[in-house]
Parts: structure tokens; sequence; C-alpha cells
């Protein structure tokens, strides 16, 4: 049907992934990785920057972030900050700590912690599939 | 200096005062004669020394004692009594208290010099005390520098492969399987850099579990899904982080070649790689089923020349066995 066609394509152009790094050169591949897939990708340099772009209503699908950047708060502040302003949102977190934190105390939504070095292709594989069953979740139900 | 000094006579506290103003003469001695009056001073902060009685009407010394050493585990404790014995002396001794003086003329003497240890006992225990502090703060620092620096070096090596990644982007084919393959060398690298955070010293790596993570990166990387990996491990391997490193790098050489040059027809293969101590030898393998070469073949470019100073490095003896049709291996001594 017709609405339902809309209805889906709204979806496949809403779910923008949002990458949170504050190293413009580990950034810029990841960004570019994600949009050779097909994927809309939004940018942030750092925490305060993607709580501005969640702030303002962007139709985020996923947060993929660095724990720790310069700014008022980092990664994990993020998250947390999430957890009220933008629930549900599921988290990604990439970092190069030894020991991970507590993530699920902070914000249920973190579904993967990645840790650094990573291959640029394995999170993008990541992120798509973890993408693929929210498209449809979003879809036309019946 | 402040002391408490607990007694019901007041002939005694005047005894233990005089010898208290002997020792120092401006040290403020407080008598105390009710418990009000003794708890408000402990609440006035930690006394030098208190001097009690064991028998008190309003308590007991081995209360007083427990009050004190409770809130001040530090601040020295002497008892001055005519009553009790050895066994009650013991028992408060191991409850911490720093010296038990009988009150007889004969014990006067005795009465000043633990008075004085018992102060010097006190300066010295809060003397370590603080030099342990100290010492637990510096290694709390060193060791949030050391976990500084390895977050850094992953940061940066994550840097190192994205910016050679980036590059291979904007580049001809060839160039761009060079610049993929010097990032996945990195990557080799940071696969044993990220075993090191493994251990509690950091200074050894489990390279079992290395070699399983170069072996499963390079397979996804190189997309040989036709391949299959086997593991063959007898146990663990435990090495130093100076070893590990070129050995790491070695075992990617060699899988990188296997993967590149055994199977030039495609096809479905099998690629070993294995672990095991032969004479209390420990030995790595790297082995697959395919083309295999002829004895006398030479393998040229980098991979053959990294592979011969990365063995040297990591201390190992390489011994190739390879037949036309039968596949290769390589195992690596560790000498």
């Amino acid at each position: 049907m017709s609405s339902d066609s809309i209805a889906t394509d709204r979806t496949s152009v809403t779910l923008a992934v949002l990458v949170v790094e504050d190293e413009a050169i580990i950034r810029m591949l990841l960004v570019e990785e994600l949009k050779d897939t097909g994927l809309v990708v939004v940018e942030a340099d750092g925490a305060d920057g993607a709580m501005a772009i969640l702030g303002d209503g962007a139709a985020i699908g996923l947060v993929v972030t660095d724990v720790r950047m310069p700014g008022s708060t980092d990664g994990l502040g993020l998250a947390a900050w999430m957890r009220e302003h933008a629930p549900g949102v599921p988290i990604v977190i990439t970092s190069g700590f030894s020991t991970p934190p507590d993530c699920q105390a902070i914000n249920p939504a973190i579904i993967r912690v990645v840790s650094k070095p990573y291959k640029p292709r394995d999170v993008v594989n990541l992120l798509a599939a973890l993408l693929a069953p929210m498209a449809q979740l979003s879809g036309p139900s019946q | 200096m402040r002391v408490l000094v607990l007694d019901d006579n007041p002939d005694d506290r005047q005894l233990v005062l005089r010898e208290l103003a002997a020792l120092w003469p401006t040290a403020n001695a407080i008598e105390i004669a009710d418990l009000a009056a003794f708890e408000a001073m402990l609440d006035d902060g930690v006394p030098d020394l208190v001097v009690t009685d064991l028998d008190l009407r309003w308590s007991s010394g081995r209360e007083a004692l427990a009050t004190t050493k409770l809130r001040y585990p530090g601040c020295p404790v002497v008892m001055f009594t005519g009553t009790g014995d050895e066994t009650t002396a013991v028992e408060l001794m191991k409850a911490g208290l720093d010296d038990y003086v009988v009150k007889s003329p004969r014990q006067l003497s005795r009465l000043r010099a633990s008075l004085r240890r018992a102060i010097e006992v006190s300066a010295s225990r809060t003397a370590l005390s603080e030099r342990e502090a100290q010492l637990t703060a510096m290694v709390a620092h060193k060791d949030m520098i050391v976990r500084e620096l390895h977050h850094r070096v992953k940061n940066n090596l994550q840097m190192i492969t994205s910016l050679l990644r980036l590059r291979a982007r904007k580049t001809d084919p060839v160039t761009r399987a060079q610049l993929e393959e010097m990032a996945e060398r990195m990557e080799a690298l940071a696969a044993v850099q990220l075993r090191i955070y493994d251990t509690e010293t950091l200074d050894r790596v489990d390279f079992r579990a290395t070699l399983s993570d170069i072996a499963e990166g390079l397979m996804k990387a190189s997309g040989s899904d036709n391949i299959g990996l086997d593991r063959d491990f007898d146990g663990p391997l435990d090495l130093e982080v100076g070893r590990a490193m070129p050995l790491g790098l070695l075992c990617y050489e060699l899988i990188l070649n296997a993967l590149k040059h055994a199977w030039p027809k495609g096809g479905d293969g099998k690629l070993t790689i294995g672990l095991r101590t032969q004479d209390a030898q420990p030995e790595v393998r790297i082995c697959d089923d395919g083309a295999g070469f002829k004895e006398n073949a030479v393998i040229k470019g980098l991979g053959t020349r990294l592979v011969h100073s990365l063995a040297a490095e990591a201390k190992a003896e390489v011994v190739t066995l390879s037949k036309p049709g039968d596949g290769t291996t390589v195992t690596l001594r560790l000498v």
C-alpha cells in the first residue's frame, strides 16, 4: 500500500547515526565509511555538540560515541544525559579504556562497548546490523 | 601537647601531672574526673596521650582505652594503676594499650620513661602512617599515568590506522591495497597491545589469545570466507611484551602470506594456528593445506625480509616445511 511505502521511506531517512568523536581523523573515517553504506550520518566533536543536536530534536536512530572527549562532559556523561533527554536511543560506546565502566547503570540503552583501536569496517557492520531490525520495527506495523 | 589524665585520686593525678611537667614543661595536662568531661575532651580532637587508672568510679580504664582507640586508633594510652595483674596487663596491651605501670614508689621512675616512650612511639607511628599514605598516593598516581599512557597508545594506533585508511580511500587500487595492508599491520600491533592490559603487571601478554585475535582479524579483513581457521593449542603461552610484539607481527606476516599465496586458485582451505611446548621449548605453528612450494623456491618481497628480522628480534627459529600440493607449515621455535 502506498501509505506503508511512504512510512518506510520516511523511516530510512530519519534513522540517522550520530557519530561523537573528538579526534577528527578517527571521526572522518568512521563517518565516510558509514556514509558509504548509505546511512545518514550526523557528527559532533564532543558531548556538548551531541547534546545540542539531540536537544534540537534531530531524528537520531543511534549514537556512537567515544568516552574521553573535552567539553563540559564526556561520552559517559552524554549517555547519562540521554537517559533523560533521548530515552531509548541506542548507544554504542567506543573506548580506549582497559576496564569498561558499568554501562547499564549509566544508561540501559548502551547496547555495545567497542574497544579502541577498532576496525572501522567492524563498527560499520555492527551499526548496520543494529539498525536493520530497528528500521523494520519502526516501519509499518500490522 | 594535650594529655588527658583519668584518675579518681587527686594525689595520683598530681603525681602524673608532675611527671608530665618534668618531661614536657609546656604540655597541657587536663585532669578528668567524670565521663562527661572525658567525652568532651575527646570531642575536642585527638589527644597526644591518655593516662588512665584501671578502676574509675564513673567508668573503667578498660572502657577509656576502648573509647579512645575506637575514636583515635593512633592515640597512645598508658595505664597507671594500683590494681590489676599481669593477666589484665596482657589483655589490655592486646587491646592496644601502650604501657602498664604499677602505682608503687619503686615504679615511679618507670612512669616517666613509659610516658616518654608512649609519645615517641606514637610520633613514629604517625610519621610511618603519613609515609604510607604518601606512598599509596604515589602508587595511585603512577597507576593513573600508566593507564593514561595505555589509553593514548590505543587512541594513537586508532589515529594511525584511520589516517592510512583515509588516504587509501583516495588513491588507485594498487596503492589502496598497500595502504590497507599497512593499516592491518598496525592492527596486528594493536592486537598485541590490547592483550597487555589483560595482565596485572602490564609486562606480559597472553600470546594464545593474541594469536587468535591476529588470525581472526586477518581472515576477516581478507574476506577469505572459504578458508577455515583451526586452533591447535596444547596450553597457554605467556610472553614478555618485548618478545610478544615482534612475534605477533611475525605471525601476522606468515598468516598474511598464507592467505595471499597458499590458495592461488581459490577453493576451500584450512589454516591452522598452533601452540605447543616441545622439550620445554614453546613452538608457534602456522600451517596451511594449500599449494605449497618447491624446496628451493625463494619468496621475495617485504614480507620475507620482515619475517627474518622479526624472527631475530623475537628470538625465534623459523623452520619451514613445504611440498608442492601438500601445504606449508612454518614453525617458530622460541629459543
